[in-house]
């Protein structure tokens, strides 16, 4: 069951194929952390899910794969590791023009992320609990994943609308970090694709932010 | 985010919110993002 590239979803995808060459499902091809990743994994139209989680456990043994919420139970059930149950939003601005002005929170500024990584990292910390549904995902070394973001560009540069927010004692206590993410535009309602990310002015997008306190809920880890 | 969507200069912004914060799909959802799909990332 080879798997090919499909030009269809951009230069990241890939197809999974069954012996007789079916296709089996659809996904972007990326390296996350310690490994690949088959991202937004969508079964071809009926295509089971026991059908699919075969071909799937043939195949791409040792990857991390971010399929629909049936077909992972079905990897869980066969003895895969969950890593992340997740709600993708996507936000269309042809669709719908945001308003272009905004108000900060009474005693915060909004600005560009005109600070050092460093900076964030005590709300950062703050913003996932213990009892946060995303605290099991922060990684022991925030200070770095923050500047692998912010200084090295892990995900591109910072797009715009990125910015902090930043209290009255001059401390930063909330973020939002947006970057570009491989395999193209992200999914739209209106379309019913199952991609990553994209612009056509620029790369791709995806945001994360983080608060230390409740004005900016925490709010998405993306990947 | 309202600051991030009016600074916006691309024509999409996705973002993964983890089950379980109700908040914060809520809260995305009131400012008009839409939900795509809901998935499992398993290690294999």
């Amino acid at each position: 069951m080879p798997v090919e590239e499909d030009p269809s979803r951009g230069p990241a995808g890939r197809v999974l194929l069954d012996a007789a060459g079916t296709p089996i499902g659809r996904y972007d091809h990326a390296l996350r952390g310690n490994g690949p990743i088959a991202d937004l994994f969508a079964r071809e139209p009926g295509v089971s899910v026991d059908r699919a989680a075969a071909a799937v456990l043939a195949e791409l043994r040792g990857t991390r794969i971010a399929a629909d919420e049936e077909l992972g139970r079905a990897l869980l059930a066969a003895g895969g590791t969950k890593v992340r149950h997740g709600h993708l939003y996507t936000y269309d601005f042809a669709r719908r023009p945001p308003p272009r002005d905004w108000e900060a929170p009474p005693r915060v500024r909004l600005t560009d992320v005109d600070r050092p990584a460093a900076d964030l990292v005590d709300a950062y910390g703050a913003a996932y609990p213990p009892a946060h549904p995303d605290h099991g995902l922060v990684t022991g070394d925030v200070a770095d994943e923050l500047a692998a973001i912010i200084e090295r560009g892990q995900y591109g540069p910072l797009l715009a609308g990125s910015g902090l927010a930043v209290g009255e004692d001059g401390a930063v206590v909330g973020a939002v970090l947006i970057g570009t993410l491989e395999g193209g535009a992200p999914p739209s309602t209106a379309r019913g694709s199952s991609t990553s990310s994209a612009t056509p002015r620029g790369p791709g997008s995806a945001a994360r932010s983080c608060s230390a306190r409740s004005r900016w809920r925490t709010t998405s880890r993306s990947g | 985010m309202l600051r991030a969507l009016a600074l916006a200069d691309y024509v999409t912004l996705g973002l993964i919110v983890t089950d379980g914060n109700d908040g914060a799909r809520r809260l995305y959802e009131s400012l008009g993002f839409d939900l795509v799909l809901s998935s499992l990332v398993v290690q294999l």
